[in-house]
């Protein structure tokens, strides 16, 4: 039922209650089969709080909707033991390997259909198990009687009377923005469902709270949470200073808007950092201008200035935010005409960091110069302002870091919440592929401890983990760890507290990201199609462009489909592209996959036989410029597993040394040594001994035996595999593999996750706790 | 009938309209135009690059026309290179990528396979240093960005 405004807490207190009990419910049952997940993130940092409820759906339609609510509320201590058990909803592959990192970076603000059907079309049924209460209801019904919940009472709460909000759309195939006349004051957003505008997967909708000059995108059709200043309980925890403070009002107020182009149609927004007066202080220049404009009939009235930084990747892959900067004026002046109801448009107008040389217009007829600038060309200007991906990480981290006074420190949660590997069911299933030999995570921690190579780094991530989102006030962003020059000293501290200074002087020696690899990046990822996965990898090292082109190839994923199968889905880091995950994932259990086939080979079954495991065959090298080139000399590998090493050496037979042919070995000889059966010793026709007058027992010849032995295991490299173990590559790779989810927990607990190097700096100075 | 191409820096090269017309770009430019013995210019491409190109539309010229066979695997065929092709393609790097970009332009697929091909073939078996020098890419990684993502991206063979 409604609640007063005066019992807010109240209320919250008992839905808190109510709601957990139900999610409880809701783990079992409900989210497991309808695949549907959610979450609750809780902290406690004395006055803040926050209740985080995602709930995702894998639709049918593949669109990737998704749908999220955030609200900030207030909940009691001994309540947050129950993220762990929320935390660690993921039961099976599927559950555990939702794309959470692909709706992390988009919308927080789109809506699925189960969105929509939770919160906009609620059952009957639903509404009658909210006043039955938790024990009686279903977990689905519980789960949407507690959104359901959730809702009433921010139907419920007086808006702050001067909040305002507008709505806008934006084509961005146009680059314009435009507004319809403001909607109704704050509540409004809550429950304003907006029909679909246009069927464009690329229209999107901004929804503009001029009080905190805080520009919201959403997705068409969708419906749009509370704006911040709408829900008191929201301002608690993210007002700005001025929002508390109207007298204190800074000149310039940077408004956040981030755009998703991580799938088609998406956006996603986050949070205004309002309180950061930090694109003020920015000496960078802007690298776009927008305008926001009145365009009313007859009365143009236009508000103008810069974005900050256009923080660009690899559209449309990557992650894009854009930064408003906006001074009081102006935001009285969109008030003004926000308040009067007036059409506003937002035109963001790249500045193009190089000059385009002008070409004189051909005298050939019009026609043809629609076709003068082929869809590369297109991409090839659009992408002059563009980073690479990597640095957008740390650029999307910052919103992380933005909420993280609201996060409890990490190893409150590490204590309360289950640990990485009770997460169990998770990991083992991705260890199943692995082999049941080290199925059992505790088994495999402890074998792979023996490992004294590893033993020192594998300890470092333990506490690596641990330590990790601790240390809040010294959080740079994550980007900095990507982005500082190589003249930054590697004297520890000094670099790290310099990092911030010295990636804003790069940024403004950026350049236009084509011009690093000197071809346009279509260009390179047709290029990309023609080389396997290692030299991907290892193509990935060259620069950072080289890193986010290769990091955004959609071809990771698309491997990763065809080793596990489609319905395997794998659990995405946040923050990063899930193109990138992918990438991270397929790296780190490259020892398994053969490149040729893409097939992932389990050797379990096969202890000791290394040569069922792909190994790194001798492929050709091409001298293209100069035969005198030191790499024309240089062969090149790739890992092919038993039966493309076979198929392979059919066709590139390798030659016997004379050193073969002399030795003859007898059958048990034969067999030790080249693991070869009767049938194929058989095939030696080339013998001694064994007459019936003979003492001595048929001997073979080697050399025989050795082409026999490398047409079965696919060349020398295969042979001489035979013998060797695959135990220490395979708990390498294992440990690669727990690494993964390792970053995966940490980044999805809301920690940075800190390069190696870095991470080991901040340990020895003491910088990852606060 | 044949057909002027005008450089940028205005060489006019005349050649029949059958090897014109292997850059689809042309190909269409000829058809909305209709018949017409107006140059056509090709901004884009300098005297030199467009020698090499129309050298190699001249010698494909009564090639099919290619059908991209989507469910093959490109990285078995990068080294699908005929040997005439292979030849073509043995020129400096910068007229390498000109060529690569010319072939982009006009909309030339076979030229801009073999050129991708050429060029993937060149980074394969190429330690990620010797690909900075091989095509003058500044690293701009710190060590100890370089360092994480070589751990990260580490293949097996690696090792």
């Amino acid at each position: 039922g409604r609640v007063e405004n005066g019992s807010n807490e109240a209320l919250f207190s008992r839905l808190n209650r109510l709601s957990l009990d139900e999610i409880r419910g809701s783990s079992r049952g409900d989210l497991d089969t309808d695949r549907d997940f959610c979450s609750i993130t809780s902290s406690k940092d004395g006055e803040n709080e926050e209740r985080r409820i995602i709930e995702e759906d894998n639709d049918d339609d593949g669109d990737d909707d998704c749908g999220s609510f955030e609200e900030v509320t207030h909940e009691h201590e001994d309540e947050f033991s129950d993220w762990g058990t929320l935390g660690s909803v993921s039961p099976t592959p599927a559950e555990a390997t939702s794309p959470r990192s692909e709706q992390s970076s988009s919308s927080p603000l789109t809506a699925s259909p189960t969105w929509r059907r939770l919160f906009l079309e609620p059952s009957k049924e639903s509404l009658d198990d909210d006043k039955g209460g938790p024990s009686s209801v279903s977990p689905t019904m519980a789960q949407r009687a507690f959104l359901q919940s959730v809702i009433t009472v921010l139907r419920s709460m007086d808006p702050p009377p001067s909040v305002r909000s507008t709505e806008a759309t934006f084509d961005s195939t146009e680059g314009v923005c435009s507004a319809s006349p403001a909607l109704t004051p704050s509540p409004a957003l809550s429950q304003s469902y907006v029909p679909p505008i246009r069927d464009s997967l690329l229209d999107q909708q901004f929804f503009v709270d001029s009080k905190s000059v805080n520009l919201r995108c959403a997705e068409r059709g969708s419906f749009a949470t509370p704006t911040q200043g709408s829900s008191p309980l929201l301002s608690r925890s993210h007002a700005s200073p001025w929002e508390r403070s109207p007298l204190n009002r800074p000149s310039v107020e940077p408004t956040e808007v981030s755009f998703d182009h991580t799938k088609e149609g998406s956006s996603s927004a986050t949070p205004a950092l309002v309180s950061s007066p930090r694109l003020s202080q920015s000496p960078r220049p802007p690298a776009a201008t927008w305008s926001l404009r009145s365009s009313l009939l007859g009365e143009p009235s236009e508000t103008t200035g810069a974005f900050e930084q256009v923080t660009t990747g690899f559209i449309p892959y990557a992650t894009s935010k854009l930064h408003l900067c906006m001074d009081q004026e102006s935001i009285s002046k969109l008030e003004g005409l926000h308040a009067a109801g007036k059409h506003l448009e937002l035109i963001i107008v790249p500045t193009p960091v190089t000059p385009i040389p002008a070409t004189s217009p051909p005298p050939i007829s019009s026609c043809l110069r629609e076709r003068r600038h082929s869809p590369s060309d297109h991409l090839y200007e659009g992408h002059r302002e563009e980073v690479s991906p990597y640095e957008e990480q740390g650029e999307e981290s910052s919103s992380y870091e933005g909420r993280d006074e609201d996060y409890s420190p990490y190893d409150e949660r590490e204590r309360e919440c289950s640990p990485y590997w009770e997460r169990g069911g998770e990991y083992s299933s991705y260890e199943g592929h692995g082999g049941e030999e080290y199925s059992n995570y505790e088994e495999y921690e402890k074998e792979y401890s023996d490992d004294e190579e590893n033993e020192k780094e594998y300890s470092d991530y333990e506490e690596h983990g641990e330590e990790y989102s601790d240390n809040e006030e010294s959080h740079p962003t994550s980007q900095s760890a990507y982005s500082r020059p190589r003249t930054v000293p590697r004297n520890g501290l000094s670099s790290i507290l310099s990092s911030t200074e010295l990636r804003q002087e790069q940024e403004q020696e950026r350049v236009s990201i084509h011009y690093k690899l000197r071809l346009p990046l279509e260009l390179w990822t047709k290029i990309c199609s023609y080389l396997y996965p290692s030299q991907l990898a290892r193509f990935a090292l060259v620069n950072k462009t080289a890193y986010g082109m290769i990091a955004s190839l959609k071809i990771w994923s698309q491997w990763f489909a065809l080793l596990h199968g489609p319905t395997r889905e794998l659990s995405l880091i946040p923050g990063i592209l899930p193109s990138q995950s992918y990438m991270l994932y397929l790296c780190a259990i490259s020892f398994k996959v053969c490149e040729r086939c893409l097939k992932l080979i389990d050797g379990t079954y096969r202890k000791g036989r290394l040569a069922e495991m792909p190994l790194p065959v001798v492929l050709d090298t091409h001298c293209y410029f100069d035969e005198d080139d030191e790499f024309c000399t240089r062969t090149w590998t790739v890992r092919f597993c038993r039966s493309c090493r076979v198929a392979h050496y059919r066709t590139h037979p390798e030659s016997l040394s004379s050193v073969h042919g002399a030795s003859y070995l007898t059958k048990s000889e034969i067999r030790e040594k080249y693991m070869l059966s009767d049938n194929q010793v058989k095939r030696i026709t080339n013998r001694i001994g064994g007459g019936r007058n003979s003492r001595k027992p048929v001997q073979y010849n080697e050399r025989k035996a050795l082409e026999i032995a490398r047409e079965e295991y696919g060349g020398d490299i295969g042979v001489q595999a035979i013998k060797k173990s695959l135990s220490l590559p395979m708990k390498y790779m294992e440990h690669r593999v727990y690494i993964y989810f390792k970053r995966l927990q940490v980044v999805e607990s809301g920690g940075t996750w800190w390069p190696y190097e870095e991470y080991l700096i901040r340990k020895k100075y003491g910088l990852l706790r606060g | 009938m044949p057909v002027t191409l005008v450089s940028l820096d205005n060489e006019n090269y005349v050649v029949d309209k059958e090897v014109a017309e292997r850059s689809i770009l042309i190909k269409n430019m000829l058809e909305d135009v209709g018949e017409t013995d107006s140059p056509i210019p090709l901004p884009n491409v300098t005297s030199t690059v467009l020698k090499k190109v129309i050298e190699y539309c001249e010698h494909h010229r009564n090639d099919p026309i290619q059908v991209p066979d989507e469910t093959d695997d490109p990285r078995k065929r990068s080294n699908d290179i005929e040997e005439w092709d292979m030849k073509f393609m043995q020129v400096d790097q910068e007229m390498l990528f000109e060529i690569i970009l010319a072939a982009n332009y006009l909309d030339i697929k076979p030229l801009l396979d073999v050129g991708c091909k050429t060029v993937a073939n060149i980074i394969k078996g190429k330690t990620p240093e010797e690909i900075r020098k091989a095509f003058n890419i500044v690293n701009d990684f710190t060590p100890e960005e370089e360092a994480q993502i070589r751990k990260e991206n580490e293949w097996a063979e690696d090792r």
